[in-house]
């Protein structure tokens, strides 16, 4: 029998043929899955993982230009990729199509294969300041900032992805998509809930939908995959291209293994049961103190310790003092309390991993509306201590 | 890519020369810590323990070259460090950028040598290049060198031989005087004998021929004379950079084949190829020239390794991006090959261009030169041992700048992606100009066109521009100017609006985004007082008030040029200029030649301009060192009412024109 949620149950795998490889530029994605970029998640060692499991494009976490042009060295790090990571995949966040255009310049040179632009941020420091999901409010804007991507990056082919909107009031998609369309950008990605919502409330996919029926380039659907089959699901109601999988993969990285199965048209294998889970866990910590050394790795599993465990009985005490652990030692230590034959509870598939159910008003700068002609840049950052309060703003965000 | 780092790391296995005085080389492990050298201990240390290491098993590993004579280029990053050339001093250029560029910050996006600056070259009236500063007096030295500094730091001072010998005093003693005293390096200053250079205290000199003794010629001069040069150097703490490899370069045939010319701008191989040309024609019309050069040659390399023998001190730079076919990073490899066959022993060699450099450039040494904990991060690890051959530093196994690894095939790499970005930038300067229109104040639209400026057949910038005529009879001028970037830098964009009313600029808005800085200069006329805010980045930095009467701004921007077509009268007159963005006061003189050219003198060099009958600028020739700087009239769209066009600056010049008729001047 299917381990799925009742909502999958029936849900049919893919016929073959039905669904084409994702077509991004030059790239052919199979299965059409990529793994959203996510601020102090898609880092390389969760990437690397990741791609053990599936095949998809895996993109960096979003990189901010400005900090990245003055070498901020975290920066430079979390934009890093090793040999064996192809296509290599880097999100670019920036408001000045000049610093944007430089960076995507650089990657280039250093041999990326495919960028993505953020344009859908809601984080209240980055609308306050005109940017992320405040961007394809000014569309002419917004096709600056492509436009200087695009054409810097030759023949690597350039993505965006946008929110719906900034909220029900204000919906910037179709237009982002005509800009991206109009602009040269080899596809669009739409998650499919405004800035206002942040991560609450079911994604819209109706909207992903229209986006499709009005473009010619492809349209990834993205939110609320979080089992396989809704991969299916979206895109056979929709009608997109690929789908881009955000939280639904915390502390689950063999959805992507699922993902490749449903769409090869087999049934995914059962997934790991606690025993299982551990050694990915372990192995995940290995790869994240081999990339950001034990302190600072340590301090990045604390929050996974959190998302494997989610909804597994009896994990609650281990997991609060998992939240808490500096040495690896710790870590093998508290992980040993766990029973090892826990099978992975049916309740935990659609557990909401990160991000709750909080709404928020969207913050724009003054008068932002009533200029929404115009396509000057809002101001970037310009000193390193901006930058600093910058990334930390930003960081796990 | 070698991985970054966040945590501490160790480079094991390797032979550490640490060019530490009194330490013999050995194994050892050098410990990274962010960007400096955290410490240096030996194999197997306990502090090793559990830290990430490199092994550089079989390589010799070593502080970074110096260059200690560049003309800075962010194009040329790659090849220094593909050159294990980790820290080059940049001799003068224009001073906003190299501060920019300094920042290391800034440095670390394109990862490049470290950089020293000297900001601006100084010199006297009537400067060698654009970008100098010009120190006629004692006092304007002691003025404009505190204003410098303010601007921000900078490590030495520079001079071309104009600077004239009170100001040339005045620098050293400022230079000496600051907190953290700075050096000053030149050539002899024009009526500054060796003795009296020694005696001001000049740090540095550039090229041996400030050696020579007044009137003498390396074929003329003596030995005894070159001996008491050598003799009153070793009593002295005065350094020399020879530059033998740019004075070899003129010596054999310009390899017009080299590959490495692709890692070139087109600009500069454009250029150098032209160079090739004169000097062929040189050699074939006076082929004793060669001859002379060879030997002359032959006592540069003598006296060299006699100033070492005597403990002169010897800093080697390269010339490079100065003089032409001096490839950046292979030039000063080549010095130093040519410092060794001069006669200095190779282990002498490597210490000058590294340890004794850094101390012989002053405060440099607290961060360079040498392996040492505290020291910046910047090491090459080269497959042979470099005091028995310093070639291998053309191909180092890895280079280590401020603490980031690149290994050879990565410099590969950012050296290819170089040649293939000097290759479009090529094929770019043949594209269609694509360049907005300027905005345009309320007026009436009376002409507008686009011009090109290109040197050497490459393109530099194109400007789109419009004259509108204002309700009060003013005419506005207006542009945007795209300068095209090159491999490293990004295209600038300057968009301009002057407004011009009884001859007078009364109205100025400029915008120019430089690097990271946006710099605005705004205002206008108000009782017989032009009054300009500059701000930088959208923030408030000063106002500037003239008094005088100016025509324009002049700026490079085709718009002067109209200006001056329309209400330049012959003569002096004033107009304003920028110096480092800075607005300044020019004295101008314009003649007109009877087929209707202005010719015009200007702070910033001459320039020649021909007009078409419909007012617009037809052609301006610049000279720019010993190329032509060309703009020209792309196209021309008259509009209005035909009462308000412009008048014929070819009629106003009294040509024979038949235009003059159809054309009325409206004023």
């Amino acid at each position: 029998m299917r381990f799925s949620s009742p909502e999958n149950e029936a849900v049919a795998l893919a016929e073959a043929g039905e669904f084409a490889p994702l077509k991004i530029g030059p790239l052919a994605v199979w299965p059409p899955v990529v793994l959203a970029p996510m601020a102090g998640v898609t880092n390389y060692p969760f990437r690397s993982l990741c791609r053990e499991y599936g095949a998809g494009l895996y993109v960096s976490e979003m990189i901010t230009a400005r900090a990245y042009l003055m070498g901020h060295r975290r920066t430079l790090l979390l934009a890093s990729s090793q040999p064996d990571e192809t296509p290599r995949s880097v999100q670019i966040y920036g408001t000045d199509p000049k610093d944007v255009g430089e960076m995507a310049r650089s990657l280039v040179d250093e041999g990326v294969h495919h960028l993505d632009m953020n344009f859908g941020c809601p984080v209240p420091k980055v609308t306050r300041a005109g940017g992320g999901s405040a961007i394809p409010v000014k569309p002419r804007l917004l096709a600056r900032i492509v436009r200087a991507a695009v054409k810097n990056a030759g023949s690597v082919p350039l993505t965006i992805k946008v929110r719906k909107g900034i909220d029900d009031a204000l919906l910037t998609f179709l237009d982002a998509g005509r800009v991206a369309q109009e602009e040269g950008a080899a596809a669009i990605g739409l998650h499919a809930r405004t800035a206002a919502q942040l991560y609450s409330g079911e994604a819209d996919w109706n909207a992903i939908g229209e986006l499709k029926s009005r473009l010619s380039i492809p349209v990834l659907g993205n939110g609320d995959i979080w089992e396989s089959f809704d991969a299916l699901r979206m895109m056979r109601a929709t009608g997109c291209d690929g789908v881009i999988v955000g939280r639904g993969c915390l502390g689950r990285p063999w959805l992507f293994r699922e993902l490749a199965e449903v769409f090869d048209g087999r049934e995914p294998a059962q997934p790991p049961d606690l025993g299982g889970i551990v050694a990915i866990l372990k192995d995940h910590a290995r790869r994240l103190v081999a990339f950001f050394g034990e302190r600072e790795g340590l301090l990045h599993m604390r929050k996974w310790c959190a998302w494997y465990t989610k909804g597994f009985p009896g994990s609650a005490s281990v997991r609060d003092s998992l939240s808490r652990l500096n040495t690896f030692e710790d870590l093998e230590r508290e992980l040993a309390r766990l029973n090892p034959r826990e099978p992975f509870p049916r309740s935990a598939l659609r557990a909401h991993r990160a991000k709750g159910s909080r709404v928020q008003t969207v913050a724009l700068p003054e008068n932002y509306l009533c200029s929404r002609d115009d396509d000057t840049p809002p101001r970037s950052i310009h000193s390193s201590e901006d930058l600093e309060e910058w990334e930390r703003s930003l960081s796990g965000g | 890519m070698l991985p970054l780092f966040l945590e501490k790391i160790a480079l094991v296995g390797a032979l550490v020369h640490t060019l530490e005085p009194a330490t013999e080389p050995g194994p050892a492990a050098v410990i990274i810590e962010a960007d400096r050298i955290a410490a240096v201990v030996p194999p197997g240390d306990p502090s090793l323990a559990g830290l990430r290491t490199i092994d550089l098993s079989g390589t010799h590993l070593v502080p970074g070259l110096i260059d200690a004579y560049v003309n800075f280029d962010a194009d040329h990053d790659r090849l220094y460090l593909s050159h294990g050339i980790t820290l080059v001093r940049d001799v003068g250029a224009d001073l906003t950028q190299m501060i920019a560029e300094r920042d290391s910050l800034a440095r670390n996006r394109n990862p490049g040598p470290s950089l020293l600056i000297a900001g601006a070259v100084l010199d006297g009236p009537n400067p060698a290049t654009r970008s100098a500063i010009v120190l006629a007096s004692r006092e304007e030295a002691v003025d404009k060198l505190s204003r410098l500094l303010e601007l921000g730091p900078i490590d030495f001072f520079s001079f071309h031989l104009g600077l004239p010998e009170p100001a040339w005093r005045a620098t050293i003693e400022f230079a000496h005087r600051q907190q953290r005293p700075l050096q000053v390096w030149g050539p002899l200053p024009r009526g500054v004998s060796l003795d009296a250079a020694l005696a001001g205290r000049q740090d540095g000199l550039f090229h041996l021929d400030a050696l020579l003794p007044e009137g003498r010629t390396w074929e003329t001069v003596l030995d005894s004379e070159l001996r008491a040069v050598v003799e009153k150097l070793a009593k002295s703490e005065l350094a020399v950079t020879p530059t033998l490899a740019a004075y070899a370069q003129r010596l054999v045939p310009p390899r017009k084949d080299l590959p490495e010319l692709a890692y070139l701008s087109p600009i500069t191989v454009a250029q150098w190829l032209g160079d090739a040309a004169q000097r062929e024609q040189l050699y074939n019309k006076s082929p004793e020239l060669l001859e002379r050069g060879i030997k002359a040659f032959a006592r540069q390399s003598a006296l060299v390794a006699e100033l070492h023998r005597a403990g002169v001190r010897i800093v080697p730079g390269s010339a490079a991006g100065q003089m032409p076919w001096l490839l950046p990073g292979e030039a000063l490899v080549n010095e130093l090959k040519l410092l060794v066959r001069a006669g200095i022993p190779s282990a002498d060699v490597l210490r000058l261009a590294t340890e004794a450099g850094a101390r012989h450039l002053g405060f440099v040494e607290q961060q360079h030169g040498s392996i040492r904990a505290g020291k910046t991060a910047n090491l090459v690890a080269l497959d042979t041992d470099p005091r028995e051959d310093l070639a291998s530093f053309a191909r180092p196994r890895q280079v280590w700048i401020r603490g980031r690894g690149i290994g050879a095939a990565e410099l590969r790499t950012l050296r290819d992606s170089l040649a293939q970005r000097q290759k479009e930038l090529q094929k770019l300067s043949f594209a269609p100009l694509e360049i907005a229109s300027p905005q345009l104040p309320p007026g009436e639209l009376v002409l507008s066109g686009l011009c090109e400026t290109t040197f050497a057949n490459q393109r530099l910038r194109g400007e789109r521009w419009a004259v509108v005529r204002a309700i009060d009879g003013g005419l506005y001028y207006c542009a945007r100017i795209l300068s095209f970037g090159t491999a490293s830098t990004a295209d600038t964009l300057v968009t301009l609006q002057q407004k011009v009313l009884d001859n007078q600029l009364v109205e100025l808005k400029f915008e120019v985004q430089s690097g990271p800085r946006v710099v605005t200069l705004e205002g206008e006329l108000a009782a017989g007082t032009l009054n300009l805010q500059q701000r930088l980045n959208g923030v408030f930095q000063k106002s500037v008030r003239i008094r005088e009467r100016m025509l324009f701004l002049d700026t490079g921007s085709v718009t002067a040029d109209l200006i001056l077509g329309q209400h330049g009268r012959v003569g002096a007159f004033k107009a304003l200029f920028l110096e480092d963005f800075e607005p300044a006061k020019g004295d101008y003189s314009l003649s007109v030649q009877p087929n209707g050219e202005r010719w015009l003198e200007a702070p910033l060099g001459k320039r020649i301009v021909e007009y078409a009958v419909d007012g617009s600028v037809a052609k301006v020739l610049r000279q720019q060192g010993n190329g032509l700087v060309l703009t020209k009239g792309l196209s021309a769209e008259v509009s209005g009412e035909p009462s308000a066009r412009l008048s014929n600056p070819r009629a106003a010049a009294g040509a024979a024109d038949n235009s003059k008729a159809a054309n009325p001047a409206p004023r």
